[in-house]
């Protein structure tokens, strides 16, 4: 019985003609995620487009207010099309395909392609990208998005040792509770703005600081949610407005935003005898090694200012396996560490900061692995297409003594 | 027919088992870092650090490839160049940046007179920096400012934090707080004076903070001498009698 609807299905599954159509979805993805760049920049066209399951495709602008930029065209997202394909090449192998050796390219060439789709999983799923910044002769153990934030918590009780409570802060929403036993306080996000315009009140203006505690009442700052940036040179100041509460006592508000950074002076509260750092910020990541800058090196071609190369001499120090290593980081030569590449990518304060891009992928010898694997399918396939009919014509030759044969269709990937 | 069937769903919940291996949203990471190996304090260049006052899209600059950033001149620190030059000050409040306007309003508010001690040298004052002096003995100096902030900036315990912070020291609850601070009278209103490590014959290098905070109206005072632990001891006196001579305008 479950055999009269699952054939079907199968046999769907199995098809070419589904082949066919996923991948002029594909096209069709890239076409518009491609369009859409102008309006949402590389990353969040990434993020709509492939790793999403749904996506839809307005001509018109983000900030229209035109009601039909509610809607679109509907597209399958990469999240939706590369499980599909996935699908779609293991089923016809495997229900399809019969193992012999004259098929032996085509069972690498799938398998190629099966282990690129995988990859693309790999990067999207565990993948991501920081930014470190140092100074000539800093050192660095941490390294921030800059596009993801979270809101921290810092207990700073003790003399020597600080306990970090974090928390992606990018999908809150106002009126949101946070309420965790693994966190020391409960979080009442008052209000969350992906993009706010974070001014100091004039003198003459009568308005109320953004919160009660911390630095909007000390500065007379005020938040107001301004839309989101897309651009690649800009970021959101995502902003939040946040009550705390130590059990039932509630200790007011704090504003929180990524931009009061570490050049502001800390936003602290006391809970249960122990003083808390409340901020929000780029989310970081820290490791168990550090990196040293020794020298940052702009040349430029002599007499000009055309720069030539970028380079930064480094010390990775990483006491627990016992390494100090000198490494120099310039375009297309980057460091490989601790399952992290870091890559020369800006510079800043007249030439004596360097920002090293750190990109993280488990899967990134994937692709390389797949791309020989389709490589070698290709040779031995055509090569035994190559070598087959004269085998056969030899043969027939010899029973028949006259005539060549048609080529086999299994030559054919 | 049936083990191909089999296989299928064996192939086709392949993809969607790697699909639900994404991070969790919402997750609360714990950890723990050791402050003098946290180099956090590493310095953000100031073209990347945003200053409040706008959308950030409108003057944000989130790096790229070689963006070029370099060339943003940094915001200059209030005070501390202006104050003394040749000399890189010893007050980590001199690297506080100041938000937009937050100078034109500083500027706004006038000063009270006072009478300085002998001892003390006068430096430039800044929008910020009220009064700005620096007192030495030997190789023993404090740098002593006068500030002033709308509001109650945070309140008493949350500024004597900050300030324990700046010499090394862990921050305190309230109530120990409260043990080191005196009240004193400042033109005819109550302040408090704060001592934080003012020990006599402390080892030299060794760092205190004394201050004054003077609630006044709908602003802060702070009279803040930070320095030479032992120097602080000697000059507690001095800070007080300084303090105690405000004459705020009416």
């Amino acid at each position: 019985m479950w055999q009269k609807f699952l054939r079907p299905l199968l046999l769907v599954f199995t098809s070419l003609r589904l082949t066919v159509i996923l991948l002029v979805l594909s096209m069709a993805l890239v076409f518009f995620g491609t369009l859409d760049q102008v309006n949402f920049g590389i990353h969040e066209t990434q993020k709509r487009y492939f790793q999403s399951f749904l996506v839809f495709w307005n001509p018109l602008p983000p900030e229209s207010t035109n009601p039909l930029a509610r809607t679109g065209l509907p597209l399958p997202g990469g999240y939706l099309l590369g499980p599909l394909l996935l699908l779609n090449l293991l089923a016809a192998q495997f229900y399809r395909f019969r193992w012999s050796w004259q098929k032996s390219g085509i069972l690498l060439i799938h398998s190629g392609l099966v282990l690129l789709i995988v990859s693309g999983f790999v990067t999207g799923f565990l993948g991501y990208e920081r930014q470190m910044w140092i100074d000539e002769g800093g050192t660095k153990n941490w390294a921030e998005s800059y596009m993801e934030n979270e809101i921290v918590l810092i207990d700073k009780s003790e003399e020597n040792r600080d306990r970090v409570y974090a928390f992606d802060s990018d999908h809150l929403k106002g009126g949101e509770i946070i309420d965790d036993p693994k966190l020391p306080v409960t979080l009442e996000i008052e209000e969350y703005y992906p993009n706010a315009s974070v001014r100091q009140a004039g003198p003459n203006m009568r308005v109320e600081p953004a919160a009660t505690n911390g630095a909007a009442p000390r500065m007379g700052l005020t938040a107001t949610p301004a839309p989101e940036t897309f651009a690649q040179d800009e970021f959101n100041a995502d902003t939040a407005i946040v009550r705390v509460y130590d059990g039932d006592r509630d200790l007011g508000t704090w504003m929180v935003s990524n931009l009061l950074d570490d050049r502001f002076p800390p936003q602290t509260f006391m809970a249960n005898g122990r003083v808390y750092e409340i901020a929000l910020r780029f989310k970081r990541e820290y490791y168990p090694f550090s990196i040293t800058l020794r020298d940052f090196a702009h040349d430029r071609y002599p007499g000009t200012d055309i720069p030539k190369n970028f380079s930064s001499d480094v010390v990775v120090t990483d006491p627990q396996a016992g390494v100090e290593r000198e490494s120099l980081i310039y375009m297309n030569n980057p460091l490989r560490y601790g399952g992290h590449t870091f890559y020369q990518a800006s510079f800043a304060n007249q030439d004596t900061s360097s920002m090293l891009q750190v990109v993280k992928n488990p899967g990134w010898t994937l692709p390389y692995i797949a791309v020989t694997l389709v490589g070698l399918g290709l040779v031995v396939q055509f090569g035994l297409g190559f070598f087959r009919p004269r085998r056969r014509k030899t043969a027939t030759a010899t029973a028949a003594g006259n005539g060549p044969q048609p080529p086999s269709p299994d030559a054919q990937a | 027919m049936k083990a191909s069937l089999l296989r299928l769903t064996v192939v086709g919940l392949l993809p969607f088992l790697l699909a639900a291996c994404g991070p969790e949203e919402g997750e609360i990471r714990v950890y723990e870092l050791t402050r003098p190996g946290d180099v956090a304090g590493a310095d953000r260049p100031t073209p990347q650090a945003p200053s409040p006052g706008a959308p950030a899209g409108d003057r944000g600059s989130a790096p790229g490839p070689m963006a070029g950033t370099g060339n943003t001149p940094p915001a200059m620190p209030p005070g501390g160049a202006a104050a003394a030059p040749d000399r890189p000050s010893i007050n980590p409040s001199s690297q506080m940046q100041t938000l937009p306007g937050m100078e034109e309003a500083a500027a706004r508010i006038e000063r009270p007179e006072w009478q300085v001690p002998g001892s003390w040298q006068v430096l430039e004052p800044t929008t910020i920096r009220k009064g700005n002096f620096r007192v030495a003995q030997g190789d023993e100096v404090a740098e002593i400012t006068v500030t002033a902030f709308p509001g109650s900036v945070g309140g008493l315990a949350s500024n004597v934090n900050r300030w324990r912070r700046q010499v090394g020291l862990a921050p305190l609850n309230p109530e120990q707080i409260a043990a080191l601070t005196v009240p004193v009278q400042i033109d005819g209103a109550s302040a408090e004076l704060v001592s934080i490590r003012v020990e006599e014959g402390a080892p030299s290098g060794t760092q205190g903070v004394l201050g004054v905070v003077i609630p006044r109206g709908e602003l802060t005072w702070f009279v803040k001498m930070i320095g030479s632990s032992a120097l602080l001891h000697e000059e507690r006196d001095n800070l007080q009698r300084f303090a105690e001579s405000f004459q705020f305008p009416s």
